[in-house]
C-alpha cells in the first residue's frame, strides 16, 4: 500500500502532500514531510531511487521510492508489499500527466494549482493503491470534469455575480 | 474582505522571513473564520481553497472541516468538487465531523452522475470509517456491477476500503470477484486484484494475530485452515494465471503499452496476488509455474517496465514452492539484474537476495515448529534455500564490487548479502573484502562492521592464527571507532591461543602501536594489554613459516607464503614505545590506566632480561601517577607500587614499627616480621602480576594434556593459578590474583567503570572520607594515620595472615569476588556477582573506619581487632586456627553430600559474631554440580552469606585440601538465652540427577553461639 504521497521542492517546501494513511495534526504531518524531504535531499541523483528511512508515523518498514525531477521531489512512501520498480513507473505516470494536463509542468502550475494537482492525482491513486495507469483514461476523466466544471460555473455564473453585488451593497449597509 | 486563493498565495511568496508568512496567514485565517462565522456561503469554495493551501504549508485548519461538508452537500458540481477534496485533506479519520458526511455521500452515491458518484467513492476509499463501510458498503457495492468501467474500478478500491475496516464482510463479496476477473477493462483488472491482494493480507494478519493469542499452537501441517475467502481466491488461480498468459501473449496495444509491454502494472499486480496465493500451497504453486516461468523467460529487459515485471516475478519465485530449477533461473535474474549499470535495478537484485538467504536460513534454522507449518515446506524452504544460496556464490564477485559503489544505499545492501554469504570455505576473501571495506565506509558505519566481522570470525574461522591475524588488523583499521567488546574478544582470543601465537599477536600489536598515530582506542587498549601480559615474549625474535600446503592455488608461486618474523626487543625499546604512546597529549585515562597495569608487569617480565636502569625506569613510571588527578590511576599506582616493593623486599625495611601498628597486628598474629614471612608475600605479589589465568575449562583441559607432555613450562605457566582459581580453593594465590580483579574479569577486561571495576567503586567511600591521606599512604608509610595503614601496610599485615592475607586488604570486596562465581561458563566469570558483595564488604569496612575516628572509640588497640575483622573475613577466616578455639558442627549428609559448620569466633570482645564455614564433602565417585546452599535463621540472628568458593564439588579423596566451603557470617543477639538454629536447603546435581534436601542444624554448642 502506498502510504503518502509527497512533492517538494528542493529548498523541502512541500508542493503537495497526500496522506492515505493518516496522519492526524498539522505538526505531525510536517514533521513527515521534513523527514522525507531531508532523507531524500541529501542524495545525488545519480544514487538508486530507494530510501529505507523510517518514518515512525507511518511504521517502520517504509520504503521511500523517489524521483527527482528539476525542482522537484515526487516521493512516494510505500509498505513492502508494493513492487519497488513499478512504483518508479508510477511516478513515472503521474508527472507525464501532469506534463500533459499543464503543458509542460513546472512548479509554479503545482503552487497556483494544487487543486487540479489533486484531482489528477485522485485519478490514479486512491485509497493507497493504484486506480489507473493509463495516461488516456486518466486525462479524458480530468478533461471530463473540467468541462462539467465549466459548464456549471457559467449557469453559476450570473447568479456569483449577483452575489459579488450584493456583497458590495451588504458593505455599503454596514 | 478576504483575499483571492491567487493573491494569498503571492503574499505568502513574497515574505522573505517566516514570520512575516505566519502574519499574513494569521490575518487570512481570521478573515476566513469571520466569513465562515458569517455564512458568507458564496466565498466557501474559495475559503476552502486557500484553507487547503495553508494546511500544506501546516497551519491550523481544523475551524474550516465544517465548510467541507457543507461544500459536500451542494448541489453544484465545482463547490462539492473542492468540498470532497477538503474533506479528504482537512479531515482525518477520526474526525467526528465524518460521521455528518454518511449521508452526503449516499445521495452522491445514487447520482446519475459518473463523477459525482465517483466522488463519493473516492472519499470512500480514502477515509471511511468502519461505522460509514458498514452504511454505504450496499451502494458501494451495486457500483461494482455498474456500466461505467469509471464506477467500476473505483468502486472496487472504495470497497477494498471498506473490507479493511469490517473485515466481517468479506465473505459477502467473494462472489463478485469471480465476474469482475472477466472484465475487459484493464484499469477494472488492476483494481480487482488490488482487492483481492488487499484481503489476503489481511486475511494473514488476521491469522497471524490469532496464532500469537492461542499460543501459536496451530503449527501441525494440516492445521492450518484456509479461510473462505483465500480457499474461494485458491480456485481463481487458473484465471489469473490465464489473465497473465494473454497478456503476454497480446500483441501491441495502444492503450497499455509502455515501453513496448502490455500493461506493466496489471501484471506486476497479478504476480504479486499469485505470490501470496502460492506461498504454503503446493497445488497453487503448481499452477502457476509454467507462466512463471514463461514471464521470466519472455520479457524483455530493456525497459524499467520489463525489470520491474521480471523483478516482481523473481520475487513471486521465490516465496511459491517453485521448482529448484525456477530458483536458480531466478537467482541468475537478479545476478544478472547485479551487472546492470541502473542503480535502482542493482539495489532491488541486492535487496531480494539478501531477503531469499535469510528467509531460507530463518526457515532451515527455524526447524520444525516454522517448517512444519508449511505442507511439504521443510523441503521446499530447505533446498530451495541452499539452491538460491550456492547460486548465489556464483556472483559473489559482483556482490563484493557493489561494495565500491558510491552510493551508499547500494553498499550497504551488499553489505548485508555478504554477511549471509560468508561460509567456512570463503570467509577467508570475504574478511579481506570487509576490511578493505572498512577502510573506505563511513565512520559511523564501522562500529557495526566491527561488530559483524567479529561474528563471522567467531563463527567461521579457520584457524586461530587466522582469528587472531584478522582481529588486530581489524583493530589498526577501526580501533578508533570498534565496540568495546571488539577489543575484550581479541584480548581473549589471544589470551587463550598458544604461546607461539602470543608471541606473534604481541609483537605485530607492538609494531602496529609504534606504527599508528595514537588514536586508534582500541588498538591502543588491546595492544598495551598484551605488552604487558606477554611482554618477555617480545624479547625473543620471532618467525613463523605458514604451510605452503594451503589453499593457495600452485598457479600464484610469486605470492608464495613468506615467512613472518620479528626482531628480538630491547626490554627499554619495549618500554619507550608504551611509554611513548601514553604521553601524547590525545591519550585517553583509558590507556593511561592499561599502561599503568603494564608497567607493573613488564617491571616483573623483565626482572632477568632488563638492566637495572629500565627496571627503575618502569617503577618510576608506575609511581608517577601517585599524584594523578584520576583516583583510579592514583589508587593503582599506590597498589602497583606496593607490590613492586613487596617484590623487592623494600617495604619491610620500610615499614615502620611504631606502637599502635604493633599492636594491631601482634595481637592478631603474634609473629613479627621475619624474613620466611616476607618470602611468601614476595612470592603473592609476584603472582599478582604475573599473567592473567585464562579460565576456560575446556582449554585447561587441553593444555594441561599438552603439558603432561611437553612438561617444558615451570612454575610461572599461567595456567597454574588458573587451576587454582578453577577448582576453587580459596588459596592465597587467588585471592591475590584478586588483587587486580579488573584483569581476571575477562569480558569485562576494557569495561573500566563496569562491575569490573570494583575496587575502585569500593574503595571510593574510603577515600571520601579521608582523601589526602591515600596519596600520603604509599608516599609515607610512617604515618600514624591508621587508614593509611591499612593502604601501606601489605608487608607488615602479611604476618597477621599467611601469605597474601595482606593484599587482600587491598582487595578487600575482590576477595569475595574471587571466591564467588561458578566456574561454568568462560569468560564471565568475574563479571557479574561481586557487583552485588563488594558495594557491602566496603562499606562495612568504611564503617569500621568512621568508628575509629569516632568519639566512641576507645584505645586504638581495642579497635583494632574489630577494623581487621571487618576488613578482612576472609583472611582472618585462614589464620582463625591460631586466633580462637574452633568448634566443628556436623550439619547433615544427604545423597552424597555432606556439610559441617566451622564455627569459629573472630571477635574476641563481641561474643554474638560467628563465622561458620560451611564445608562440602562430596563422598561420591563423581562430582557434585550445581551446588546452592541457603540458609535461613530465626528472627533474632542476622547472617550474611559469601557464594561458595565453587558450585561444582568434587570428589574429597586424598586432597581434601581443595574442598569446597561458603562462609557464612552470624551475629545472635540473644546470645546466652536463645541458641543459634539454622534451616538449610542445599540443591546440587549429583551425577545428573537434581537433589534438593531441607533440613535444620541446631547443634552448635549451646550458650556459645
Amino acid at each position: 500500500m502506498i502510504k503518502g504521497i509527497v512533492i517538494v521542492n528542493n529548498s523541502g517546501k512541500p508542493r503537495l502532500v497526500k496522506f492515505y494513511q493518516s496522519v492526524s495534526g498539522e505538526e505531525r504531518q510536517q514533521s513527515v514531510i521534513r523527514r522525507v524531504f531531508q532523507q531524500v535531499s541529501n542524495r545525488p541523483d545519480s544514487f538508486c531511487n530507494y530510501l529505507e528511512g523510517s518514518v515512525p508515523e507511518w511504521g517502520n518498514n517504509i520504503k521511500l521510492i523517489y524521483r527527482h525531477y528539476a525542482t522537484l521531489y515526487f516521493v512516494f512512501a510505500v509498505d513492502a508489499q508494493e513492487s519497488d520498480l513499478g512504483i518508479l513507473d508510477l511516478i513515472q505516470v503521474f508527472v507525464e500527466a501532469l506534463d500533459k494536463r499543464f503543458e509542460n509542468v513546472c512548479e509554479l502550475d503545482l503552487i497556483f494549482h494544487s487543486d487540479r494537482v489533486h484531482y489528477i492525482l485522485d485519478e490514479i491513486v486512491m485509497g493507497g493503491m493504484v486506480l489507473e495507469t493509463n495516461i488516456n483514461s486518466i486525462l479524458q476523466a480530468i478533461n471530463d470534469q473540467e468541462r462539467m466544471y465549466k459548464e456549471s460555473m457559467k449557469k453559476a455564473g450570473p447568479s456569483d455575480s449577483v452575489d459579488a453585488i450584493s456583497t458590495k451593497l451588504g458593505a455599503g449597509r454596514n | 474582505m478576504s483575499l483571492k486563493l491567487r493573491d494569498l498565495i503571492r503574499q505568502v511568496r513574497a515574505c522573505k522571513t517566516a514570520a512575516e508568512e505566519r502574519a499574513v496567514i494569521a490575518k487570512e485565517s481570521a478573515m476566513i473564520r469571520t466569513a465562515i462565522r458569517e455564512e458568507q456561503e458564496q466565498y466557501r469554495h474559495r475559503n476552502v481553497a486557500k484553507l487547503l493551501f495553508m494546511h500544506m504549508l501546516g497551519y491550523p485548519t481544523h475551524f474550516g472541516q465544517l465548510e467541507c461538508m457543507k461544500l459536500v452537500a451542494s448541489p453544484h458540481f465545482p463547490e462539492k468538487r473542492i468540498g470532497y477534496l477538503g474533506m479528504m485533506l482537512l479531515l482525518s479519520e477520526q474526525a467526528d465531523v465524518l460521521m455528518l458526511a454518511t449521508n452526503s455521500l449516499k445521495n452522491d452515491l445514487n447520482s446519475d452522475n459518473r463523477f459525482i458518484a465517483g466522488l463519493a467513492l473516492c472519499a470512500i476509499g480514502n477515509l471511511a470509517t468502519s461505522d460509514m463501510s458498514r452504511d454505504l458498503a450496499p451502494e458501494v457495492d451495486k457500483h461494482l456491477g455498474s456500466s461505467k468501467p469509471y464506477l467500476r474500478k473505483k468502486a472496487c478500491l472504495a470497497m477494498a476500503r471498506c473490507l479493511t475496516k469490517c473485515p466481517e464482510m468479506v465473505e459477502d463479496f467473494v462472489d463478485r470477484v469471480v465476474s469482475l476477473l472477466n472484465d475487459r477493462t484493464h484499469g477494472v483488472l488492476i483494481t480487482v486484484v488490488q482487492l483481492m491482494t488487499r484481503v489476503l493480507v489481511m486475511d494473514r494478519e488476521h491469522n497471524d494475530a490469532e496464532a500469537m493469542t492461542t499460543g501459536a499452537a496451530m503449527t501441525g501441517g494440516e492445521g492450518a485452515v484456509d479461510s473462505p475467502c483465500r480457499t474461494a481466491f485458491l480456485r481463481l488461480v487458473p484465471s489469473l494465471v490465464k489473465l497473465l498468459r494473454n497478456l503476454l501473449s497480446m500483441g501491441y496495444s495502444p492503450d497499455h503499452d509502455v515501453g513496448g509491454i502490455s500493461d506493466p502494472f496489471l501484471q506486476v499486480q497479478i504476480l504479486t496476488l499469485l505470490r501470496i496465493l502460492g506461498a504454503n500451497n503446493a497445488k497453487a504453486s503448481e499452477e502457476m509455474n509454467d507462466v512463471l516461468a514463461q514471464v521470466a523467460t519472455n520479457t524483455e529487459t530493456s525497459k524499467n517496465a520489463g525489470n520491474a515485471i521480471l523483478y516482481e516475478c523473481v520475487q513471486t519465485i521465490m516465496a511459491v514452492e517453485s521448482d529448484d530449477g525456477l530458483r536458480v533461473l531466478a537467482v541468475n535474474i537478479l545476478g544478472r539484474f547485479l551487472l546492470n549499470r541502473d542503480n535502482n535495478i542493482r539495489y532491488v537484485a541486492l535487496n531480494t537476495l539478501a531477503r531469499c538467504i535469510a528467509e531460507g536460513r530463518s526457515a532451515v534454522d527455524g526447524g520444525d515448529a516454522a517448517a512444519a507449518s508449511v505442507e511439504g515446506g521443510d523441503d521446499a524452504g530447505g533446498n530451495g534455500a541452499n539452491t538460491a544460496a550456492s547460486a548465489l556464490q556464483r556472483h559473489r564477485t559482483t556482490v563484493v564490487d557493489c561494495l565500491r559503489d558510491p552510493d551508499i544505499s547500494i553498499r550497504q545492501r551488499a553489505l548485508e548479502l555478504i554477511y549471509h554469504l560468508v561460509n567456512r570455505d570463503n570467509v577467508e576473501a570475504l574478511t579481506a573484502e570487509l576490511l578493505n571495506y572498512l577502510v573506505l565506509c563511513p565512520r559511523e558505519h564501522r562500529s557495526d562492521i566491527c561488530t559483524r566481522v567479529l561474528r563471522v570470525v567467531d563463527r567461521y574461522s579457520p584457524d586461530d592464527r587466522w582469528r587472531v591475524d584478522t582481529l588486530i588488523t581489524m583493530l589498526t583499521i577501526a580501533g578508533r571507532e570498534c565496540n568495546p567488546n571488539v577489543q575484550s574478544s581479541t584480548a581473549v582470543y589471544i589470551s587463550r591461543s598458544s604461546e607461539d601465537l602470543r608471541a606473534y599477536s604481541t609483537h605485530r600489536l607492538l609494531k602496529a602501536l609504534r606504527d599508528d598515530d595514537g588514536s586508534q582506542r582500541g588498538l591502543l587498549n588491546v595492544g598495551i594489554w598484551c605488552i604487558g601480559e606477554y611482554g618477555d615474549l617480545l624479547l625473543r625474535s620471532y618467525s613463523y613459516d605458514p604451510p605452503v600446503s594451503s589453499s593457495i592455488p600452485v598457479g600464484e608461486a610469486s605470492t608464495a607464503p613468506t615467512t613472518v618474523s620479528f626482531m628480538a626487543l630491547e626490554p627499554s625499546a619495549v618500554v619507550d614505545i608504551v611509554e611513548c604512546v601514553t604521553t601524547r597529549h590525545t591519550c585517553k585515562v583509558e590507556a593511561k590506566q592499561r599502561a599503568l597495569t603494564c608497567f607493573a608487569k613488564l617491571r616483573e617480565r623483565f626482572a632477568d632480561a632488563a638492566d637495572d636502569d629500565t627496571l627503575e625506569r618502569l617503577q618510576k613510571l608506575v609511581e608517577r601517577h601517585e599524584g594523578s588527578h584520576s583516583l583510579e590511576l592514583q589508587l593503582r599506582s599506590c597498589e602497583y607500587g606496593a607490590l613492586m616493593n613487596a617484590i623487592k623486599g623494600v617495604s619491610i625495611k620500610r615499614a615502620p614499627v611504631q606502637g599502635v601498628e604493633e599492636d594491631i597486628f601482634g595481637g592478631g598474629g603474634g609473629g613479627g616480621v621475619s624474613e620466611g614471612v616476607s618470602e611468601t608475600v614476595k612470592s603473592a605479589a609476584k603472582e599478582a602480576l604475573a599473567r592473567m589465568p585464562v579460565v576456560d575449562f575446556k582449554l585447561m583441559q587441553r593444555k594441561r594434556e599438552e603439558r603432561s607432555e611437553a612438561m617444558t613450562m615451570g612454575g610461572k605457566d599461567p595456567f597454574d593459578g588458573g587451576n587454582d582459581a578453577a577448582m576453587g580453593v580459596v588459596a592465597p594465590r587467588s585471592s591475590s590474583v584478586g588483587g587486580e580483579p579488573n584483569l581476571l574479569d575477562l569480558d569485562d577486561i576494557f569495561g573500566g567503570e563496569g562491575g569490573g571495576a570494583s575496587p575502585s567503586v569500593a574503595l571510593a567511600p574510603v577515600a571520601k572520607q579521608n582523601g589526602s591521606s591515600i596519596a600520603a599512604a604509599a608516599v609515607t608509610p610512617s604515618d600514624v594515620d591508621l587508614l593509611s595503614d591499612i593502604f601501606s601496610m601489605p608487608p607488615v599485615a602479611a604476618p597477621a595472615a599467611p601469605a597474601s592475607a595482606g593484599f587482600d586488604m587491598f582487595s578487600q570486596p575482590a576477595a569475595g569476588a574471587t571466591m564467588a562465581p561458578p566456574f561454568g561458563n568462560n569468560y564471565n566469570i568475574f563479571s557479574p556477582q561481586p557487583a552485588a558483595p563488594s558495594p557491602a564488604a566496603s562499606m562495612s569496612s568504611s564503617a569500621g573506619v568512621i568508628d575509629i575516628f569516632g568519639a566512641t572509640a576507645p584505645a586504638a588497640m581495642s579497635v583494632a581487632a574489630p577494623l581487621q575483622a571487618s576488613i578482612t573475613p576472609a583472611a582472618s577466616m585462614a589464620s582463625v586456627g591460631s586466633t580462637s578455639s574452633e568448634v566443628t558442627v556436623p550439619g547433615f549428609s544427604h545423597q552424597g553430600l555432606t556439610v559441617e559448620f566451622q564455627c569459629t569466633k573472630p571477635d574476641t570482645w563481641n561474643k554474638q559474631n560467628s563465622v561458620l564455614i560451611a564445608k562440602f564433602i562430596n563422598t561420591t565417585d563423581a562430582p557434585l554440580y550445581g551446588l546452592h546452599l541457603q540458609v535461613a535463621v530465626p528472627k533474632y540472628v542476622t547472617m550474611e552469606m559469601k557464594p561458595p568458593t565453587s558450585t561444582t564439588v568434587p570428589v574429597s579423596g586424598g586432597s581434601s585440601a581443595k574442598g569446597v566451603t561458603q562462609t557464612i557470617s552470624v551475629t545472635n543477639t540473644m546470645l546466652g538465652t536463645k541458641n543459634l538454629m539454622l534451616k538449610v536447603k542445599a540443591s546440587f546435581t549429583s551425577k545428573g540427577t537434581k537433589v534438593d534436601h531441607t533440613t535444620t542444624c541446631s547443634g552448635f554448642p549451646a550458650g556459645q553461639y
